[in-house]
C-alpha cells in the first residue's frame, strides 16, 4: 500500500513506538497513584513524555497537559475563552474541531482571510478583524486540506500587542514546522500525538499559557484527594481519570524520534515526496492541482480530476492500494474559501515514511485514471 | 537517622524537584507522601537524608521548583521545618 492520508494519522510509525506501547502495557500500572514499582514506572513515563513535549514546543512539563486528541485539547481551550456571543476570530481555513465548539458556544465567529497561499492577505485580514474587544483569536497552523502554512508568527504578535489570547491549532503542524509556546506567547496550543509526532491514536496535547483553563471533566487526579473540587494547578487540573500510559508512552517515543531526526529534515523529506508527486501532474489538464507559488505549503495536496467525482477517484486509487482521502476532510470551511465546497478535494498527505517512488507512482495511477475518461 | 519529606502538590512538581536534584548530585527518592503530613490527601514527596535538606531546598527555590510543606522525619515522628 501506499499510504497518502498522514494528514489523517501517520499510519507507519518508528518501531521504537511500538516498541515503548507494548512495553508499557507490560510493565506499568496507573501513574500518580500508588508508590509500588509499577506505579513509579508509569509515572516517570508520563513525566519523560512531559519532558520531551516540553524540549520540542519549549514550555515548562507542567505545561504540557496530555489529551485524547486535538479536537479534545481544542474545546478545552475554547471553553476557557469562550463565552456567548463573544467575538472569535479565526482563519478560513480552520478545521470543525475548531469550528463546532465554537457554534457550540455561541461565539460571534468573524471569518478572517479567504485567500489560499496569500500569507500577506492572511496577516492583513487578520489585522483588520483583531479588535481589543475581541475574546480570542484561533487559527490553524496549516490547512489539513490544503498544506496552506498560515502566518502564525504575525498573528501572535498582532494578539500579544493588542492583549487578546491566541489559540493555535498545531494539528497539522506539530513535528515538521517549529512550534513554541514561548516565543507565540500563545494562551494555548493544541495538537494531536498521532500525526506528525508519530505517537499513537487517542494521544493529544494542550500546552497551556494563560489564563488557567476550567476542567472539562472532574475526577480523581492522585493529588489533592482530600478536596472536592479539582486542584487549581496544572496538569492535573485537566487531567481527570487514568492516564492512557501505554499511548502517552508511545508518544514520548514519536516525539524523541522527531527531536532526532529534526523537524527541518522531516518538512524537507515530504516536501521532496510531494515534488514527486506533483511534477508529472502539472501537465496533466483533467487535474487541477492546489499548490502554494510561494513557499508556504506543507506536505499536503488537495487536487481535483475534472468530470470525477472525489470519492470516486478516492475508490479507484485504494483499488490500486492508494490510501488517500476525499470529500471535505471535516473542514468546510476551507472548502468555501477556495471554492472547492461543491465538488470537495482529493487529498494527499506524506510522512516522512513517504518515499519518492511512492510519489511517482500514485501520480501516475492518478494520470492514467483522469486520461482513461472513465468517469465511474 | 533522620530523614527529610518534601511534600509537593502534584507528582509532577514532585517529578521536577527530583530531576533538579539529580543534577546536582542529590539522589532524593520519590515516594508517596505520608498520610499522617498528607494534609490534602494523596501526594508525592522528596524523601532525603536530613543532612543534605537544606542542599536540596536551596536549589529547589532557587530553580523555581514549587513545595508544598517539608518535614522532618524521626520514626514515626514528623515535625514540620520552614522551606
Amino acid at each position: 500500500m501506499i499510504y497518502l492520508d498522514s494528514s489523517a494519522t501517520t499510519l507507519q510509525k518508528p518501531k521504537s513506538v511500538l516498541h515503548a506501547v507494548r512495553n508499557a502495557m507490560q510493565t506499568m500500572a496507573s501513574p500518580g497513584r500508588g508508590g509500588y514499582a509499577a506505579a513509579m514506572a508509569a509515572g516517570e513515563a508520563v513525566f519523560a513524555c512531559r519532558t520531551a513535549a516540553a524540549a520540542l514546543f519549549s514550555a515548562e512539563p507542567e505545561q504540557v497537559v496530555f489529551t485524547t486528541n486535538a479536537t479534545h485539547a481544542l474545546n478545552i481551550a475554547l471553553h476557557a475563552l469562550v463565552s456567548p456571543g463573544a467575538r472569535v476570530v479565526c482563519s478560513g481555513f480552520e478545521h470543525n474541531a475548531v469550528m463546532r465548539p465554537l457554534t457550540l458556544l455561541g461565539a460571534n465567529v468573524v471569518i478572517a482571510g479567504r485567500k489560499l497561499f496569500d500569507p500577506a492577505d492572511t496577516l492583513r485580514a487578520f489585522d483588520e478583524a483583531i479588535t481589543t474587544e475581541t475574546a480570542a483569536v484561533v487559527c490553524t497552523h496549516v490547512s489539513n486540506v490544503f498544506g496552506y502554512i498560515l502566518p502564525v508568527r504575525g498573528i501572535a504578535a498582532i494578539c500579544k500587542a493588542r492583549g487578546v489570547p491566541f489559540v493555535l491549532d498545531a494539528s497539522q503542524s506539530a513535528g515538521c514546522l517549529p512550534v513554541s509556546l514561548q516565543s507565540l506567547g500563545a494562551a494555548y496550543i493544541a495538537m494531536p500525538g498521532h500525526k506528525g509526532l508519530y505517537g499513537p491514536q487517542g494521544t493529544g496535547i494542550l500546552l497551556c499559557g494563560e489564563p488557567m483553563p476550567t476542567p472539562l471533566m472532574a475526577g480523581g487526579t492522585g493529588s489533592q484527594s482530600a478536596l472536592l473540587t479539582m486542584p487549581d494547578f496544572l496538569p492535573d487540573r485537566l487531567e481527570a481519570g487514568t492516564h492512557n500510559v501505554p499511548g502517552i508512552c508511545g508518544l514520548t517515543a514519536g516525539i524523541r524520534f522527531v527531536l532526532e531526526y529534526g523537524e527541518d529534515a522531516i518538512l524537507h523529506h515530504e516536501k521532496m515526496v510531494m515534488e514527486h508527486l506533483i511534477a508529472p501532474l502539472r501537465a496533466v489538464p483533467e487535474i487541477q492541482l492546489f499548490t502554494a507559488r510561494s513557499d508556504c505549503q506543507t506536505g499536503v495536496l488537495s487536487l481535483i480530476v475534472k468530470n470525477m467525482d472525489c470519492e470516486d477517484v478516492a475508490e479507484k486509487l485504494a483499488k490500486r492500494g492508494v490510501a488517500v482521502r476525499a470529500g471535505l476532510h471535516c473542514a468546510p470551511i476551507a472548502h468555501e474559501s477556495a471554492g472547492t465546497l461543491e465538488p470537495g478535494t482529493v487529498r494527499l498527505s506524506v510522512s516522512v515514511f513517504n518515499t519518492s517512488w511512492e510519489g511517482e507512482h500514485a501520480a501516475a495511477y492518478l494520470k492514467a485514471l483522469a486520461q482513461s475518461g472513465d468517469s465511474r | 537517622m533522620q530523614e527529610c519529606y518534601i511534600t509537593f502538590r502534584s507528582v509532577t512538581d514532585a517529578q521536577r524537584g527530583e530531576m533538579v536534584l539529580n543534577r546536582i548530585g542529590i539522589a532524593a527518592v520519590l515516594v508517596r507522601t505520608p498520610k499522617m503530613i498528607s494534609n490534602r490527601g494523596c501526594g508525592y514527596s522528596l524523601r532525603l537524608p536530613g543532612g543534605i535538606c537544606a542542599t536540596a531546598l536551596r536549589e529547589l527555590q532557587r530553580t523555581g521548583v514549587p513545595m508544598s510543606r517539608v518535614f522532618q522525619r524521626l520514626g514515626n515522628n514528623f515535625r514540620e521545618a520552614m522551606p
